[in-house]
Formats: C-alpha cells, structure tokens, sequence
C-alpha cells in the first residue's frame, strides 16, 4: 500500500511519452511544485521542491567525490550555464553508470512526491539544454523505478522470478497488486515495453486475479489465450503477478512445461 | 437437428463426454453470465462459480499481450490449480457463449483444451439458442 496517486503518475508519463523525438521542455505539475524535464522526447531529469539536496546526496554516496570538491563544481557549473552530472563524468569524478543510477533515483523519488497528490500537469516547450542521451531515460524507466521505490523488496524478488523463466522470444512483466487501489502496477520487465502497453496490460491482467477469486482458488498458474492468437503465462508469487508471452510455440510449451512440473 | 432448451443439461453432458476427468461443466451467457446448463454434482447453483468465473475473465474488457499492443479480447483460459483444471472457452461462432468446466488434476492439459474445443464446436452447431437473442 502506498500513498501516491498511481493515476496522476501513470497520466504524466503518458504525456511525456505522447512528445516527439525532438520534443524539449518541462511537464510541470499544478502549484509549480516541480516538474519532468525533457530533453528529445526522453527525460532528463525530475526536479520536486523540498529535494533538490538530495540529488548532492546521491551523486556524494554514489561517488568517491568530497563535498567540498562537488561544492566547488556545482558553483562553477552554475556560473557557466553546464550540467553537472555530466561535469563529473567528464572530469572523471563519477562513472557514467553511477550518473545514470543517481539520476534515475532521484528522478523518481521526486516523481512520487509529485504524485502524492492529484495535480493537472502543464507542458511548455523550451530549447534543450544539451543532456547527452545517455543520461536520459524512457518514461517507463521511470515508472518501473517509481514503483520500486515504493515495494523495493518485491522489485528484487521479481527481478530474480523474471530472470528464471528468461530466454530469447520471451516477453514478460511483473506487476504488484496494490490492494488499496486495486490495481495492478508495473514493478519489472524483461521486455522493452511503454507506459501505454504496462497500464493497458495491467487493467487487462486483472480479471484473471478476480476470475480465479470466483473459484475460489490460487491457481499456480494460467494460460489465457487472445482473439489474436497470443498466449499469455500468468503466474503469482505473493502480491506479485507475473504475465509472459513467448514469440514462438516451443518457447511457450517450454515456459509451460516449466510452471507444470511446479504445480 | 436443434436441442430443445429444456435439455441443454444433456447436450453439454453429451459434448463433453470425451473431456477427460471432467467433474463439472456449465455452458452460459455473456456479459450477463447466465447459466444455461450444466452437469456436475449437486444442483445448478453449485456451477455458479465456474460462471461467474467465465464472465469474469471473458467480459473484462481489452487487453493486450506482451508481444501485442493492439486492443483484443481473451477468448481462452486454461487455470492450472493445485487440485484441479479449469478451462473457460468463448463461443467462436457465438461469441457470447461460454463454456467452463472443471477437471481432475491428473489428466492431461493439452488434452483437456483440445477435447473442450470440440465440445464447444459440438454445442454450437447443435443448439438453438434464438430463444436467447444469441
């Protein structure tokens, strides 16, 4: 259970990712409490009032870089008009995977305490500022981060259930119920999904939970076919769904097989 | 030749008389998840879950798959539990007629799908549902 409004989230994502590729500006959030920036159609960072410390806070822990030394770059970036993160990546104080993982956890630590409460998002274009696209991310990184934020532990777990049922051809996304909402929110993939194929996805997955309910039992797991002819695996573990669909018939007889020698 | 109504009981027990280890079945109408008929132990009432949970997972609205973005809708279930299978099929020629049935544990999946097929395709080609707007 949490206290953030999934909906407001998942309608901000949405936005950002209905821009164009060139697209560059600022999704702000009513109340000018803050706001997604956008660099080319992908984020750049989340900026939230009240936490804008706590982006120093994560670069220090995620890098051998004194507070001291970051003070000194931080004033000089400032009065130069450049981007610190990519300051000290350059000058070779942070590796670039540290920058990425700094960034894309205080983005959405401060997604979430934008979301805390339902708010009208307004977008207004502006130039780019020249973030490499390297320390930019999609909006459903920032939904599964978000997510994880607020169920860690399950995140890890379903990153580990994921990886086991792995292989090539294989799509799949974990999904935590949030018993509050009742609803169910993205946690994990190993598929390169969208914000739009997560939530379309998680409002279509949730009759098989409420179908299983009326029969009163916990399936170990389903096979639900579409008109379309895919077939979707879906399995529980916990409060976490698991839906995977397989490319090619082997691979879904092999996935199957797998979760029947377990039932 | 049609079926009269009144035996639609029969008509599901003689389609899915080839459906291995099969313990209960209930044919039934969509959205509204009405029973039609149905064989099993105890009386009709008891086949109400296995309806409720055809309507359920039939009549949820779009979905999409993790391959497939575009909207469609499900059209099978195969619910594998610790104790028995459960499989929920969407009428192909009526669509919004369903078929749910439960079997032993110990038979077969593959089979289990394929002989419940047949006895949807059975039931739709015998029946005559006008009396229901189907």
């Amino acid at each position: 259970m949490s206290d953030v409004e999934w909906g407001s989230l998942m309608d901000a994502l949405l936005r950002v990712e209905s821009l164009g590729p060139d697209d560059c500006g600022l999704l702000s959030f009513a109340g000018s409490s803050g706001g997604i920036f956008v660099e080319r159609g992908r984020i750049c960072w989340v900026a939230a009032r009240g936490l804008q410390q706590r982006l120093s806070d994560l670069l220090r822990t995620h890098s051998s870089v004194d507070s001291m030394t970051l003070d000194r770059i931080y004033q000089r970036c400032r009065s130069e008009g450049t981007l610190l993160g990519q300051t000290l990546v350059a000058e070779g104080l942070l590796q670039p995977v540290e920058l990425e993982r700094a960034l894309r956890h205080h983005s959405a630590e401060c997604l979430v305490a934008l979301c805390r409460a339902s708010q009208a998002t307004i977008w207004a274009s502006h130039p780019g500022r020249g973030y490499a696209p390297r320390f930019t991310f999609r909006p459903v990184d920032l939904l599964f981060d978000s997510v994880a934020l607020v169920y860690p532990n399950l995140r890890f777990e379903a990153l580990e259930e994921l990886s086991a049922y792995s292989g090539p051809g294989r799509h799949a996304v974990a999904f935590v119920l949030d018993a509050e909402i009742r609803a169910l929110l993205p946690l994990a993939e190993t598929s390169e999904s969208s914000v739009e194929s997560v939530s379309t996805l998680a409002r279509s997955l949730l009759s098989i939970p409420r179908a299983s309910h009326e029969l009163g039992m916990t399936p170990a797991f389903t096979l639900s076919t579409t008109a379309s002819g895919d077939a979707l695996l879906v399995w529980w573990r916990k409060q976490v769904l698991y839906a995977m669909a397989c490319e090619d018939r082997a691979s879904l007889i092999a996935a199957t097989s797998q979760h029947l020698a377990c039932a | 030749m049609n079926a009269p109504l009144l035996h639609l009981g029969a008509c599901v027990a003689g389609a899915c008389a080839a459906v291995a280890g099969l313990q209960e079945a209930a044919l039934a109408l969509l959205p509204e998840g009405l029973l039609l008929g149905g064989i099993g132990e105890g009386r009709d009432f008891d086949r109400e879950p296995l309806v409720r949970c055809a309507a359920r997972s039939l009549c949820g609205g779009g979905v999409t798959s993790t391959l497939s973005p575009r909207l469609t809708t499900f059209v099978e279930h195969l619910f594998v539990g610790h104790e028995q299978l459960v499989v929920i099929l969407r009428g192909v020629r009526y669509p919004r007629l369903a078929l749910a049935l439960s079997c032993t544990k110990d038979t077969n999946p593959a089979f289990v799908m394929s002989s419940s097929r047949n006895a949807l395709r059975s039931l739709e080609a015998t029946l005559d549902l006008a009396a229901w707007e189907v």
